[in-house]
């Protein structure tokens, strides 16, 4: 606020730098130390995936055509989603010390604490679909998963500013987000087909953004039968609008932030 | 060059803690949220003039660290207002981000991004930065593995790459030993030479009294008495800390 006289662009130069150190430095951070490194983060998917897998193939029979994948997807989605907004929901008061200490915009320790979150997610991603070109097949189809992706992205960064803007006065946010989280997951068309759900699951799974965007990922990824155009385009919209109103709420709060620390 | 405008900053402190959902809503039932006011600056005002070193003096709890939040950006007044003209250096804590799991070079780029710098400009500066901490031969050692002294000054000579006309100093004088004070102290003059304004919040009475052309006392987040170093150092011995 004081370096009005600077020009912009160096202005977003230096809060990108900033975001890739934080980014960059939390993500090593978290594997630091350990024999397997960024093994041990895909290890929890994994085993999450052979459980929901065995449990509906063998004991409760859903049918999806090809399970196996849908549900890879799936879960590489919805885990991203699930660390992305908790880890931005805590990044300001992970970051207490530094924002005290110093001037600079608050929404950037939200900004890297998604980008954290999206370096795991791009080299899942990546794998999932190595997964599934040697497994299934390929199609240059495949490349319009960028609109599901960057769209999860938008939409865990505004939950997030609204996250970790509620969380600074209400310590619950991080509870009551858990919860959410938890029913979230069932909510969502992960292990089940959204289409031949029953009827208020149905309708629900198509309202949740989340949701939406896993019918466009399949789509796109697993099955070629393309979503309308209205579907896929309504599905980015409430992703950038979740995105902006996230965003404009934090800032407005973004003052107070550091005094409630 | 720094305009301190009738600066209040308020803080509400709760007599009972709503920290949770569920105090709040019983806290609605069985009295109204209550809070005392408390004046962490009170109407505060004065003026930095360019090439000014001014010292800023207070016991405990006076509002130093508030005004230099303030001032820095970090903290919006409750009323009043602060106009800054030209960058700023804020030195409210140095070594800012460090991560002691990290090697020295690896802090020197994360610290240097939050103070600004892209790593080709560190690139650049890492080898002045390291020798002046004294710290050439630790450059891939673990943080945790140097002393906390050392820590220090390889923080304070990050810091000391900002190349700003306005400089916020709070208490930094205290850092490493003293063939390394007195390097600092140097650095200090030169700074002064340069002409750059300073800001410098310190308990240190002899380095005010060497560095500043003016003092400003603060006293439960007022403003009692500014002017030249050795009449305001009398007050705030005799008068101030004898209270």
């Amino acid at each position: 606020m004081q370096n009005g006289l600077q020009p912009k662009l160096s202005e977003f130069r230096k809060s990108l730098n900033i975001v890739r150190e934080f980014a960059v430095t939390d993500f090593r951070l978290k594997y630091h130390d350990s024999a397997l490194g960024y093994l041990w983060s895909m290890l929890n998917p994994i085993a999450q995936f052979v459980v929901l897998h065995f449990v509906f193939s063998y004991l409760f029979v859903v049918q999806v055509p090809k399970f196996t994948f849908y549900l890879l997807s799936g879960i590489v989605f919805w885990n991203f989603f699930y660390d992305a907004t908790l880890s931005g929901m805590n990044a300001i008061q992970a970051k207490a010390s530094i924002a005290k200490k110093i001037y600079f915009p608050r929404n950037l320790i939200v900004f890297s604490a998604t980008a954290t979150a999206l370096i795991s997610f791009t080299i899942n991603t990546l794998l999932l679909w190595l997964v599934i070109i040697v497994f299934d097949h390929f199609s240059f189809i495949q490349f319009l998963m960028i609109i599901p992706f960057v769209s999860i992205a938008l939409l865990a960064m505004g939950i997030s500013f609204i996250l970790s803007t509620l969380y600074i006065y209400f310590r619950d946010t991080m509870q009551i987000w858990l919860v959410c989280l938890t029913v979230g997951f069932w909510l969502t068309p992960i292990v089940y087909n959204a289409l031949t759900a029953p009827l208020p699951l149905q309708t629900v799974a198509l309202y949740n953004p989340v949701g939406r965007i896993l019918i466009m990922l399949r789509a796109f990824f697993v099955y070629e039968n393309l979503p309308s155009i209205e579907f896929i385009i309504s599905t980015a919209a409430i992703s950038l609008m979740v995105f902006v109103v996230g965003y404009f709420i934090f800032n407005k709060h973004s003052q107070q932030i550091t005094e409630y620390l | 060059m720094i305009e301190i405008k009738n600066i209040s900053k308020v803080f509400k402190l709760p007599h009972e803690k709503h920290k949770t959902f569920f105090h709040k809503l019983t806290g609605t039932f069985r009295s109204s949220y209550q809070y005392e006011e408390f004046y962490a600056l009170n109407n505060v005002s004065f003026n930095v003039k360019e090439g000014e070193f001014l010292g800023i003096v207070g016991r405990n709890g006076s509002g130093k660290t508030t005004l230099l939040r303030i001032i820095a950006g970090i903290y919006k007044p409750t009323t009043g207002a602060v106009t800054v003209n030209g960058n700023m250096n804020t030195f409210l804590e140095i070594g800012v981000g460090f991560q002691s799991d990290f090697t020295c070079k690896e802090n020197v780029y994360i610290n240097g991004a939050l103070l600004g710098f892209s790593r080709k400009e560190m690139d650049k500066r890492f080898a002045d930065i390291l020798h002046f901490a004294e710290l050439e031969k630790f450059a891939d050692a673990k943080l945790i593995h140097l002393s906390s002294g050392m820590q220090v000054r390889l923080a304070f000579s990050i810091a000391m790459q900002v190349d700003a006309p306005i400089f916020l100093v709070d208490e930094i004088f205290a850092v490493g030993d003293k063939p390394f004070q007195q390097k600092c102290k140097k650095l200090f003059w030169e700074y002064k030479q340069q002409g750059k304004t300073i800001l410098f919040v310190s308990h240190d009475l002899d380095s005010i009294q060497e560095y500043c052309d003016r003092v400003v006392i603060l006293e439960n987040g007022a403003l009692v008495k500014q002017g030249p170093p050795l009449e305001t150092i009398a007050y705030y011995t005799n008068e101030v800390l004898k209270k």
